[in-house]
């Protein structure tokens, strides 16, 4: 997902503007504040509602994916002639903006864990070590995994999921614009020196 | 500015919510400027939260006195604290005790930050998080949520081990009072205390000791802790963009 970010500057800076060989470094110098706010907003994302559900009707504990922490490393700024944006290359990041829906791409069905066993582990993984995946005509939507005699439901198999908006996943729209603006002034302030 | 300044200027948040709701409704920047308690949106006694930990954080009032008067405000709103709920009746004395403490440390540790110039932190880059007051069932969990902490930021500015230090502007504090690992009993501020009722502080950690531990090389200089900022976001914004002639337009 792109943050793209456009400034507009009024006519007091005509002379600033005269200094400046190009509006980019004062969009660069936002973009570069706003992505190290973003980035320590996700990095301090505390999602573990999930894994924790998981755990508590479970005997054995989920593997923690980190997600947002993992994905808050690769935020970055793109600039280019007359454009810059942060990226924030986290999948379902989106959702800050909108509501987002999940289909199966190459598969008949998402496959979405109910089981600890099955948190963060993509069926061909668990079927690689070692589980044999059935599915019941009595409990229809249910994908079970038998392992060493023991057998467990470890996924709900849907056609598609809706996931509602959660604008707290990113800081608020002042909050961004409050970074690009503190970026920039902290550049102009800069050229001053 | 002085923890009782602090105090003074913060605004009031009438709230319905639980502690975990509001963490989740509420922007950090938000709470860190109000006042606020759990399932409290009587503002009266807002006002008086807001009076009460000013003059205990300006040293004018004991915990007991602040506890009590606190209290006496609850009772003419008819709460008392033989009422049942525990921790969620408002005039318990566990409630008022968290409420007078964690608002006293909390606005003590934003005037430390506030505080915070390049010369200060020259002179002591880091901070150590130590236990100050005893607890009678102390958390036992700490060398976890440190070790959870420094790798969700990587160990940056901080040492894993057993003394928790890191620098004054290592992102580990926020990691720390977000519950990075899953704590779920934090408030969210990158500053002491770092969960309810916790007893642990900071203590500075001088620059010779610093390069001893390896935080900081002997001619490296340490950054400064950014301060919060106690001036309302949308007011902060408008100031820059009028004086600065400048604003962005955000596309996504």
């Amino acid at each position: 997902m792109r943050i793209a970010v456009k400034l507009r500057m009024d006519g007091r800076f005509a002379d600033l503007r005269r200094h400046l060989a190009s509006p980019e470094g004062l969009l660069k110098a936002g973009c570069e504040r706003l992505a190290a706010d973003v980035q320590r907003h996700v990095l301090n994302l505390n999602r573990h509602a999930t894994r924790a559900a998981l755990d508590a009707r479970s005997t054995t504990s989920a593997r923690a994916t980190n997600h947002y922490q993992e994905g808050a490393r690769s935020i970055h700024v793109e600039t280019g002639p007359g454009f810059a944006a942060v990226v924030v290359p986290i999948p379902g990041i989106s959702r800050a903006f909108r509501d987002l829906t999940i289909a199966p791409r190459n598969k008949r069905a998402l496959a979405i864990p109910i089981n600890s066993i099955a948190y963060a582990q993509s069926a061909d993984t668990l079927k690689a070590k070692g589980w044999q995946l059935f599915s019941s005509p009595r409990k229809p939507g249910i994908c079970f995994g038998r392992r060493d005699g023991e057998v467990r439901a470890l996924y709900a198999l849907k056609s598609r999921v809706h996931q509602r908006q959660d604008r707290s996943l990113l800081p608020n729209d002042t909050a961004i614009r409050l970074a690009l603006t503190r970026g920039a002034v902290d550049y102009l302030k800069g050229l001053g020196k | 500015m002085t923890a009782a300044d602090i105090q003074r200027i913060k605004e009031l948040l009438p709230t319905t919510l639980g502690s975990e709701d509001i963490r989740a409704t509420y922007a950090r920047e938000i709470l860190e400027r109000s006042v606020f308690s759990a399932r409290m949106a009587s503002i009266p006694y807002l006002e008086r939260i807001r009076d009460v930990c000013r003059r205990v954080a300006a040293g004018e009032l004991n915990d007991e006195y602040a506890r009590t008067e606190l209290m006496n405000t609850l009772a003419d709103m008819g709460h008392s604290p033989t009422d049942d709920g525990g921790l969620a009746n408002p005039a318990s004395f566990r409630r008022l005790d968290l409420i007078v403490k964690t608002q006293r440390q909390m606005a003590a540790s934003v005037a430390k930050i506030a505080n915070q110039t390049p010369e200060t932190v020259a002179a002591v880059p880091a901070w150590e998080l130590m236990r100050f007051a005893p607890r009678s069932a102390p958390r036992t969990d700490w060398a976890r949520r440190w070790e959870a902490a420094g790798e969700a930021v990587g160990w940056d500015g901080a040492l894993p081990g057993v003394r928790m230090v890191a620098l004054k502007a290592s992102p580990i504090w926020f990691a720390l009072g977000n519950g990075a690992g899953g704590w779920r009993d934090t408030l969210g501020n990158p500053y002491p205390p770092f969960a309810f009722g916790s007893g642990l502080d900071w203590m500075g950690v001088g620059r010779d000791e610093c390069v001893a531990l390896g935080l900081i090389a002997p001619d490296e200089s340490a950054p400064t802790p950014e301060p919060p900022s106690l001036e309302p976001p949308e007011d902060e914004l408008a100031r820059l963009e009028r004086e600065w002639g400048i604003s962005f337009e955000v596309e996504s």
